[in-house]
């Protein structure tokens, strides 16, 4: 694993199971809805087809990130999905991790910034 | 605002919303546990010594909220990681208000107006009831019998101390020694359940 502090720019947290953008997507939305969201909610809100919301949420739960459960509302079957203490904990690392990233990315913007605003 | 900072802000956002809506478990409930057998082994000292001073209970409660405290930020550190911060803060924010209030109470009682201090069980045991109840969001959602078995022990030590048929010991031990045993328990029965979703 790369040294951290040779290495600032390795990123070495940014968690593989999450670092994708369908997953990112399923996470977030989850992330603001603690009590959890119906597969066709989840659907709507991340603009994922049936199969590719199944194949996604099917890896988060193995990695136990999401935790599904299957009920019925009235006689309908209803899927829901919820972020389980380990998911929170997880994308919470990441979400840190990125914000790193994200500083990093200000503080080298910062002098080309300063240079553009002195000669324009 | 940049892009980059309207995305930091998004971040801390959603950090804020997952610390919100993650379960505290920096509850060990071998710590809590303890803390109940001491509060039973200081109780049965002051009934055989016929000792009434409530002052040895107030630097109980002081030692063992270090001992939960010193464990909490070390379970914290590894089932919340980079959230443990987070929780933490938002935990003490919510119970420490109450914890205080309590000390104020009784240290003014015992210092000024002793002659009603039979009152103080009564008093921290709903106090302890209220604690746990702002913290109740962020619990296994079983702590609401613990919040429930507090009040109705504070209500009752509350009536109790009206007449001098128990001594304080009695109204001190019973309901922390059983209230501390019973929050042990459920915090271990909801640490054996499935993953908080």
């Amino acid at each position: 694993m790369a040294d951290s502090s040779k290495a600032p720019f390795a990123f070495e947290g940014l968690d593989r199971v999450l670092h994708e953008k369908a997953r990112l997507s399923i996470m977030t939305s989850l992330a603001d809805h603690p009590k959890g969201l119906s597969f066709t909610e989840l659907r709507e809100l991340c603009g994922l087809t049936d199969g590719n919301l199944s194949r996604h949420v099917q890896i988060l739960e193995e990695a136990g990130m999401v935790s599904v459960t299957k009920g019925f509302e009235g006689r309908r079957p209803l899927t829901t999905c919820k972020l389980t203490d380990e998911g929170r904990a997880r994308f919470s690392d990441y979400l840190g991790v990125l914000e790193q990233v994200l500083r990093s990315a200000r503080r080298k913007d910062a002098p080309e910034k300063n240079l553009r605003e002195k000669f324009t | 605002m940049t892009d980059i900072d309207s995305a930091l802000d998004d971040i801390a956002r959603l950090r804020e919303q997952l610390a919100a809506s993650s379960r505290f478990q920096g509850l060990a409930p071998g710590v809590v546990a303890l803390t109940g057998l001491f509060a039973l082994a200081l109780g049965g000292w002051q009934l055989r010594a016929t000792e009434e001073d409530l002052f040895v209970w107030i630097l109980l409660a002081a030692i063992c909220a270090l001992m939960i405290g010193t464990e909490a930020v070390v379970r914290s550190r590894t089932h919340h990681r980079a959230m443990a911060d987070r929780m933490l803060t938002t935990t003490l924010n919510r119970f420490l208000p109450v914890a205080t209030a309590g000390a104020i109470i009784g240290i003014v009682i015992l210092l000024r107006a002793p002659e009603h201090g039979r009152l103080l069980p009564g008093l921290w045991q709903v106090l302890m009831g209220v604690g746990i109840f702002s913290v109740l969001s962020n619990l296994p959602r079983q702590m609401l019998f613990a919040a429930l078995f507090y009040f109705a022990t504070g209500t009752a030590s509350l009536i109790l101390s009206a007449n001098n048929a128990l001594s304080t010991a009695w109204l001190m031990m019973v309901p922390f020694g059983v209230g501390q045993l019973l929050v042990a328990g459920l915090l271990l029965h909801a640490s054996r359940e499935a993953p908080h979703g």
